[in-house]
């Protein structure tokens, strides 16, 4: 969610993405590439299939592909074409049926192969068994972007931009409360708040998603952290919200799509999403934000801990973060936080105060949310 | 928690031939074979780690979660993490026992379970499990979800409200019978199990009494008909002796 630079590349760069397979398979040996398209891009498949039938019309893909830096004039062409320097390799291109895990390698080798998007037991990992049980890459079409300009221009000049540790650039895709979304490019390490001003944001802003919902919260006090993959990571995604937003909300989005994408495997996720969400809900239905719930604070807390520790895939790892992140900016104080749905209505009839004697009189499981 | 009857419970996958190596559990040095995982290793040197969706007959899963153990400071699943030299494993801190018991509350209230009247009460391996980690009550609210029953087939039942998803009969099949009987499908808390069959339900399909995939059910949701409540309260597989002690096993193991 709120990354959409990859349609950009697959639909405007396409060229880029192609090379860079193709760069790399004739550097680790591949004959066969495939494009997973997730079900919902399935539109670009005519621009797709025409970009590789062009390529392979163009000698670029297919039998013998000749290495080297080739223009469409061959005036500039400095390869020969002995047969020791041409390789074979296609691409192929598969579509998913539009689900968030497929996007997990192994998950998304499970769906090429035809069966159901589950994350698969590691080891063995997909570089020594992965598709059909063969060496396999799996790489972000932006990765196989970089690798073809890193081909063209060279590993020094990546290295110009960012850091050591953090080399090169990195595609953000900003949207919400600001008047110039889009796709940024930005070296590795940028600041949040300089995003933040090149999207032209709203003075008003409580925080940027950073990274999706599996991602964080940054507050606007936090916003000199830098995006790389240390202090803040992203694969790309940036969303603003301004204090319009309930933060509530946007935690309930997130969990939410959580439980919907749950592959389903395992109890943890399977059914924590599913009670998390349920949580929320009730949160939301009652008069009583969350602030002065500390019972349920403490439950959904445990709830979500539970199912980033206990789970089967990296997914799950983090579908607690939401949830967890906003309690612990909590702050009773600030009228952004809370879910008071229906402020008109006030109960006068206070039902958690009415049970709490037979609550800690009953079992010695004290966490029970009747 | 120590294993005192191995004999029936588990053919551990292992090879001879190769050099044992040792990694520690719980701070015991514990050896292995080449190609164990750190729950089969485990219950070969007598360490119970709880589990449901395992089984030494067919291949690993790791979708209950409740073998999960801590390796080198990471939450893991035991039965699908390869035992390797010098891993730290702790499979009994009082942080996973908790995790366990949600997690088992977890499985109760996904389905419905209503062991009163359960014909595989006192040998079902997930009541066995709950008594073992202490459970006394569900902690979260019961889904009463609508699941399907199976008695189409002369003589097997099919009841989903007790199944697990642990993908044991669907192994089973595959690995052992070789059949495709029984695949999970669906996605997310809607996930199910369906019967490979002209028209999905269990008359039709090709399973047998006898196979594999037809005696490895944990709980009480693939069953045998006419088998029901033979065995008095009080000599029921779990009746006297913890899981932890007698292993994940069946009553057909016993005798």
């Amino acid at each position: 969610p709120g990354t959409f630079k990859d349609r950009v590349l697959l639909t405007s760069y396409l060229d880029n993405i192609i090379e860079g397979m193709t760069i790399c398979a004739y550097t680790v040996g591949a004959q066969e590439g495939y494009i997973y398209l997730r079900g919902e891009y399935i539109y670009l498949q005519p621009h797709i299939e025409q970009c590789l039938q062009q390529r392979r019309q163009l000698g670029f893909l297919g039998k013998g592909i000749v290495k080297g830096k080739i223009s469409l004039d061959e005036t500039s062409s400095t390869s020969s074409t002995p047969s020791s320097m041409s390789f074979d390799f296609d691409i192929y291109l598969h579509i998913g049926a539009g689900a968030y895990i497929c996007g997990e390698e192994s998950a998304l080798i499970e769906s090429m192969e035809g069966k159901r998007g589950i994350p698969r037991i590691r080891p063995p990992y997909p570089v020594t068994n992965g598709y059909l049980q063969r060496p396999t890459i799996v790489n972000n079409v932006e990765t196989f972007c970089c690798i073809t300009w890193i081909a063209d221009h060279s590993a020094e000049d990546f290295l110009q931009q960012g850091s050591l540790e953090n080399a090169g650039t990195k595609l953000h895709s900003a949207s919400g409360d600001c008047t110039q979304p889009g796709i940024y490019e930005l070296p590795m390490g940028t600041p949040v708040h300089h995003l933040v001003s090149l999207c032209h944001s709203t003075d008003e802003l409580t925080g940027a998603q950073v990274g999706g919902p599996s991602g964080r919260f940054v507050t606007t006090d936090q916003f000199d952290l830098a995006m790389d993959y240390n202090q803040v990571s992203t694969g790309g995604s940036f969303m603003l919200f301004d204090t319009s937003r309930k933060r509530f909300d946007i935690i309930e989005n997130f969990t939410r799509f959580f439980q919907h994408e749950s592959c389903g495997f395992c109890t943890s996720c399977r059914v924590g999403t599913t009670l998390l969400t349920q949580h929320l809900e009730d949160i939301k239905a009652s008069a009583k934000p969350l602030t002065e719930d500390k019972p349920r604070c403490e439950e959904i807390h445990c709830l979500a801990t539970l199912i980033n520790d206990t789970s089967h895939c990296g997914l799950e790892h983090t579908a607690g973060n939401p949830v967890l992140q906003y309690i612990q900016h909590q702050q009773p104080s600030n009228s952004t936080f809370g879910a008071l749905s229906n402020s008109k209505i006030k109960p006068i009839f206070d039902l958690d105060a009415a049970q709490s004697d037979i609550r800690s009189a009953n079992t010695s499981d004290n966490n029970d949310i009747a | 928690m120590t294993l005192h009857n191995t004999e029936h419970a588990i053919t551990i996958r292992s090879n001879p031939k190769q050099t044992p190596s040792e990694f520690t559990l719980n701070g015991k040095s514990t050896p292995f074979s080449s190609g164990q995982s750190i729950l089969e290793a485990a219950i070969n040197n007598g360490t119970y780690i709880p589990h449901l969706c395992f089984n030494p007959k067919v291949s690993a899963h790791g979708s209950c979660r409740l073998c999960i153990v801590n390796v080198n400071g990471r939450t893991l699943s035991a039965c699908t993490t390869p035992a390797e030299p010098g891993l730290k494993v702790d499979s009994n801190t009082d942080t996973l026992q908790q995790q366990r018991l949600r997690i088992t509350q977890m499985l109760f209230i996904e389905g419905n379970h209503y062991c009163p009247t359960c014909e595989w009460s006192g040998n079902c391996q997930l009541q066995a499990i709950a008594y073992d980690l202490g459970m006394t009550n569900n902690h979260y609210p019961m889904q009463y979800p609508k699941r399907s029953l199976d008695a189409s087939h002369p003589h097997i039942l099919l009841d989903q409200d007790r199944c697990i998803h642990c993908g044991l009969c669907e192994r089973a099949g595959k690995e052992l019978d070789n059949k495709h009987l029984f695949a999970l499908s669906g996605r997310g808390i809607d996930s199910y199990l369906t019967i490979t069959s002209d028209d999905g339900s269990l008359k039709t399909s090709t399973i047998d009494a006898k196979d594999n995939a037809a005696n490895i059910c944990p709980v009480g949701a693939l069953l045998l008909k006419d088998d029901a409540y033979h065995t008095p309260i009080g000599q029921r597989l779990y009746d006297t002796d913890a899981i932890s002690v007698i292993g994940n096993c069946r009553p057909e193991d016993q005798s």
